[in-house]
């Protein structure tokens, strides 16, 4: 629910990167972030916050781009990785509980794609 | 005309965590531990803090803490606390789904930290939103009340993932409802093994006496 502040973070930022590089916001083409399946965010909340966010700062006509990075967990007993599915958070080889989250916690902006003019 | 890649890698947690590191200085420089209490709208938070504020832990001990209530609307729980004497600040987000960390370091700053050793939290009523918002604190409690089901910890996995304890609250309920308590259990311990589960009743007190000495000694 609180994709809003997510995507207006994102939108603050890009403006602002492209001030200090005297670019334009009609030059971008898309803005490119990952975020982990754990946030278990919406990525339909998301594209409609970015299409308000966006309205009337030069940004409208750019896409927004999600890559999802699944669960991944390590088990601390015997090191065994793997993906994490039906929120089972235990190791598929030794069935121990004492496992660490290494993927899935992922929130960032990561680049944008712009037209060079 | 070609394309071009700008790389702008910027945590979009980045400015909550800023906040969340200034509350941590805070609390270290006064000592004090803060717990943040999540769960659904009515799972029986302000509950649990009246019956700890009421009972201590049932060895004549008062529990001294303060309380930062998070809701999105009204002065409701505050007042419900204040009544019992306990120090509480009221934390209205007007809309926002959870308690970010800049909100609460002001509110911190507010009390009188050099005469309570707790902070205790209380996040706004859900089960997603405020499981992602790092407040600085000590320990995150998930709360969850038999009558929502016993499948909402692998529902909401990123919360049991990040607390440190689980609350099951309206026990006194279990006659009544159709709640499998031991898949329930299992539930949390698929998604999270190492926390310990409390099951307990503000009615009846069962259960209240364990949570309030772990509680206390975070
Ligand atoms: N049967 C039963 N009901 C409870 C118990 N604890 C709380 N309730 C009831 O559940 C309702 C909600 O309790 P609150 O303590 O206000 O819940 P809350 O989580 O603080 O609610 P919000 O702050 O609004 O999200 C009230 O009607 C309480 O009387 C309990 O142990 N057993
Ligand atoms: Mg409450
Ligand atoms: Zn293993």
């Amino acid at each position: 629910m609180h994709e809003y502040g997510i995507v207006s973070t994102i939108v603050n930022t890009v403006l602002k990167e492209l001030s200090t590089r005297n670019m334009e916001p009609e030059q971008v083409i898309s803005v490119n972030m990952v975020a982990g399946k754990l946030h278990q965010i919406i990525e339909e909340n998301m594209q409609f916050a970015f299409e308000v966010l966006t309205k009337d700062t030069g940004l409208s006509g750019c896409r927004l781009n999600i890559e999802f990075k699944p669960v991944r967990i390590r088990c601390r007993a015997c090191g065994t990785e793997g993906e994490v599915s039906g929120a089972f958070f235990l190791c598929g080889a030794c069935q121990s509980h004492d496992v660490e989250v290494v993927t899935g916690k992922e929130l960032y902006l990561e680049n944008l794609e712009v037209r060079d003019e | 005309m070609s394309n071009l890649e700008i790389k702008v890698y910027k945590n979009l947690m980045g400015a909550n965590e800023e906040w969340a590191v200034k509350i941590r200085s805070v609390l270290k420089e006064k000592g004090v531990r803060m717990v943040n209490i999540i769960g659904s709208p009515g799972c029986g938070k302000t509950s649990l803090l009246e019956y700890i504020g009421k009972h201590g832990t049932g060895e004549k001990t008062p529990v001294p803490f303060a309380v930062l209530e998070g809701d999105v609307e009204t002065t409701k729980d505050a007042e419900r606390l204040n009544v019992l004497k306990i120090p509480v600040s009221q934390l209205i987000t007007s809309g926002g789904c959870h308690l970010e960390a800049k909100m609460v370091y002001h509110a911190l700053c507010d009390l009188d930290l050099d005469r309570i050793k707790l902070v205790v939290v209380e996040n706004v009523g859900n089960l997603v939103c405020p499981a992602e918002f790092d407040l600085g604190e000590d320990a995150k409690i998930a709360v969850l009340s038999i009558t929502e089901g016993e499948d909402k910890p692998v529902k909401y996995p990123m919360l049991f993932r990040e607390a440190k304890a689980c609350v099951l609250t309206k026990i006194d309920l279990l006659p009544h409802l159709k709640f499998d308590l031991p898949a329930c259990l299992e539930y949390v311990k698929q998604v999270n093994g190492s926390i310990p589960v409390f099951q307990v009743s503000s009615y009846t007190g069962e259960g209240m006496d364990d949570f309030t000495r772990w509680f206390i000694g975070v």
